[in-house]
């Protein structure tokens, strides 16, 4: 179920009401079972089950093994044993991912590799989809392993707490990747009632459904057009085109993890907050800063510090980013454009780190000057994020650098109307929101709160794509 | 809890109010738009009184003169040919438009992707939504969406991407001189064909989409019982389609005695009569609308 398909829209309210009839009926100091708990479970589940019961099984088995695991690892004190542990159950739960994501990756360079040496391979490839969520549940459970391996929080000795950990259906497609000492505890808890959080969670979800169909799904289809036929196109249009996607990539990801947060917050979850207006850094350190922040802080703690992180040489710390980048690339999917968008993304890091500048203030003329070159330099790292093939991506990029014409594909209609109207609409709000600290959503005046609750809703119906396309990071 | 359920009531009424006045709105823009897709569509629901209609997609509507078809047959035609739309759209529009009058002849300009080919049929409803009261046309949408019918609930769901056109629509004025034609003017695509563009690889079995033959079906069954003539065109393509992509069209106007006229390869070695590979210019219109009109004439001589 995606937050902006039509069953969402129904569905939701009814979960709503079971839930929040749950908690009224099941008072702790009546009942000692968290009825809350088990019956979130059985929601995340069935609609897992919904996409693919077979794939359920596979949740089900990661959410056993880092369990299990981390249980084995409380009762062992030897270091060597512990060790021993975490490694097998880390591979256990990355496996389903290694195989499902990746084989066919692997299985075909391997065919391509030796068959350049003459050796006729003939590994088979896989034609299976990709669990959905896979590359987001495997991360948030080998998370847990390893804090409690490295003792940063307590085992979770509850399943039914471990498992709707690992399954909660707001984040279970795409994230945010919450960490165990945020998320176990509030499940633990017991959760109350509370207006302001279910109506601030409202509001996230409203807006997070703006970006997503309004802005997102409005610009992919100029992206499309163009990426589909970028021969037929002038350097120009392409250029527009890759701006754009830039745009459409950050609604669509942000607007979903919005959403995500909103449901979360209005069944009285805080999960993390993934996005923080990423198109404003003045450095691309800053850019993983605001940019998925779930995942950028789980790779440093879990990829980058335990490399060393920058408590090390200059070039081992060069090293340690380019293999954290490195894996953040594969992680996005399996294909070399990813590989070499994740791999640029590093490079630019070491650059920076090399001339000190993500250290370094900027105001002013300078400081405008550094957002749009750092925009620049994830616009063009997306080029690679957006292809299908790295020799693609190398033509479109030579289409814009080398044959840029003199004519840009636009004209008057309804489409660029509203691309124009919706970009506008976000970055008025997103600039405003980066100076100062108002926000029409949240206004001390009743009226124009519900004017833009108002005007949001039918922004959605009158300029929404409403054919409920599938989120770009849910492929992930 | 109590005052957030009424809260939540409150919202909910008063986006059912706003939900009504932006529908009447919407209604109001479309009656008075004065050019563009707002006033064809209008016109042809409330206005429209010609013997002839061409039905397709943009292939129709840059291909198919109405002024050159009535010059040599003499009777009145318009062309309702729209962008990247094929038969989910035209048969609900057809069965609209027959609520009012029933015009001689359709010519359906056929085409692969959207009248043959499988794929999201969502993008084909923005237009079915706006046409109201219509049996044939909540049919097409619940068939392809079961929800439909409890979004439709909604006007400003109803009229969704319309807006800006609609207000574009009424503030220009462009009288359709053309009825409904839009030529394309020049050559925007080299269309020369080379000797490997002939070598177009042979697909085994082609998948095609049920649905949109049995509304290609639909269409054929409700020209016969009104009495209606129907030809399909394949208009000329610069670049070529395996002939065997059309053999369901071929089977439907074989099993319902329709004439079916593949004009595919008629401009075989002139790539100036083409804007691009689909589309012809106004030059190369304007000499198949001769031939279209020709065609009629000696196949339906009583349409005169």
């Amino acid at each position: 179920m995606f937050f902006n398909s039509f069953e969402f829209l129904w569905l939701f309210p009814l979960v709503f009401a079971a839930y929040y009839l749950v908690l009224a009926l099941c008072k702790p100091e009546r009942n000692s079972s968290r009825w809350d708990n088990y019956l979130l479970i059985a929601i995340s589940y069935a609609l897992y089950i919904k996409w693919n019961p077979a794939f359920a099984l596979l949740l089900l088995g990661i959410t056993f093994v880092t369990w299990g695991m981390a249980l084995l690892i409380e009762r062992h004190e030897a270091y060597g044993r512990k060790k021993w542990i975490i490694t097998s159950g880390v591979l256990l739960s990355l496996l389903p991912l290694l195989f499902f994501k990746y084989y066919h990756f692997i299985s075909d360079n391997l065919n391509v590799l030796l068959g350049a040496c003459g050796i006729d391979s003939g590994l088979p490839g896989l034609n299976y989809a990709v669990p959905i969520g896979i590359s987001f549940f495997s991360l948030q459970a080998v998370g847990y392993l390893w804090d409690v391996y490295y003792q940063r929080i307590k085992v979770e000795h509850n399943w039914w707490n471990y498992m709707l950990f690992v399954s909660f259906f707001p984040q279970i497609a795409s994230g945010p990747i919450s960490k165990a000492k945020d998320l176990l505890p509030q499940i633990n808890a017991q959760r109350t009632f509370s207006e302001t959080g279910v109506i601030q969670g409202c509001k996230w979800l409203l807006w997070g459904m703006f970006l997503k169909v309004v802005l997102a799904d409005r610009l992919g289809l100029y992206v499309d057009i163009v990426y589909s036929n970028y021969d037929m196109q002038t350097g120009l249009t392409c250029l527009l085109a890759s701006i754009f996607y830039s745009f459409q990539i950050y609604g669509d990801f942000a607007g979903y993890s919005l959403m995500a947060i909103g449901v979360g917050k209005i069944m009285g979850f805080d999960l993390i907050n993934n996005f923080n207006r990423p198109y404003f850094s003045k450095s691309i350190t800053e850019f993983w800063r605001r940019w998925h922040i779930s995942l950028s802080t789980w790779l440093k703690d879990y990829i980058y510090i335990p490399l060393g992180g920058s408590r090390c040489s200059k070039l081992r710390n060069y090293w340690n980013i380019t293999v954290t980048f490195l894996v953040s690339g594969i992680w996005h999917g399996a294909n070399w454009t990813f590989i070499v968008w994740g791999l640029l993304h590093g490079i630019y890091q070491i650059v920076e780190k090399m001339l000190g500048v993500q250290k370094s203030e900027a105001k002013g003329l300078l400081k405008f000057g550094r957002i749009v070159f750092t925009f620049l330099l994830v616009n063009f790292a997306w080029i690679f994020f957006r292809s299908p093939s790295l020799s693609f991506a190398c033509d479109y990029i030579r289409k814009i650098f080398i044959e840029p014409g003199s004519s840009i594909y636009w004209g008057f209609s309804t489409t660029n109307v509203l691309i124009i109207a919706s970009l506008a609409t976000v970055l008025i709000k997103e600039i405003v929101e980066e100076l100062s600290s108002f926000t029409l959503i949240n206004s001390r005046y009743v009226i124009v709160r519900w004017a833009t609750y108002i005007v949001i809703v039918f922004s959605l119906l009158l300029f929404g794509v409403l054919d409920s396309s599938q989120f770009i990071y849910a492929s992930f | 809890m109590k005052r957030l359920i009424l809260k939540i009531l409150l919202f909910l009424l008063i986006c059912v109010v706003v939900d009504r006045g932006v529908g009447a709105t919407m209604r109001w823009l479309m009656s008075h738009a004065q050019s563009g897709e707002t006033y064809r569509n209008y016109y042809m629901f409330n206005k429209m009184k010609d013997d002839v209609l061409i039905f397709g997609s943009s292939r129709a509507m840059h291909h198919y003169n109405p002024l050159v078809i009535e010059g040599r047959v003499g009777v009145k035609c318009y062309n309702c040919g729209i962008s990247g739309y094929g038969i989910i759209l035209f048969y609900p529009r057809l069965m609209k438009i027959l609520e009012r009058y029933q015009p001689k002849l359709i010519i359906y300009d056929v085409y692969s992707s959207f009248d043959l080919k499988p794929g999201d049929n969502h993008k084909y409803l923005r237009y079915v939504r706006q046409i109201e009261g219509c049996e044939a046309a909540n049919e097409v949408l619940t068939s392809i969406d079961s929800t439909e019918r409890w979004k439709m609930f909604s006007k400003a769901y109803q009229y969704n991407s319309q807006l800006p056109q609609s207000i574009g629509d009424c503030i220009k004025s462009d009288p359709d001189s053309l009825r409904g034609f839009h030529p394309k003017f020049g050559v925007k695509q080299d269309v020369t064909r080379k000797e490997k563009d002939n070598e177009t690889p042979k697909v085994l079995k082609y998948e095609y989409d049920d649905l949109k033959l049995h509304y290609l079906q639909l269409l054929m069954e409700t020209c016969k019982q009104r009495n209606i003539s129907l030809v399909i065109f394949l208009s000329p393509l610069a670049v070529y389609e395996d002939d065997s992509l059309y053999e369901p069209v071929r089977t439907l106007c074989n099993s319902n005695n329709i004439l079916f006229v593949d004009y595919e390869r008629l401009f075989d070695k002139r790539p100036e009569m083409f804007y691009d590979k689909a589309h012809m210019n106004a030059e190369g219109a304007s000499t198949f609308s001769v031939l279209v009109a020709d065609t009629i004439m000696k196949t339906i001589p009583s349409i005169q």
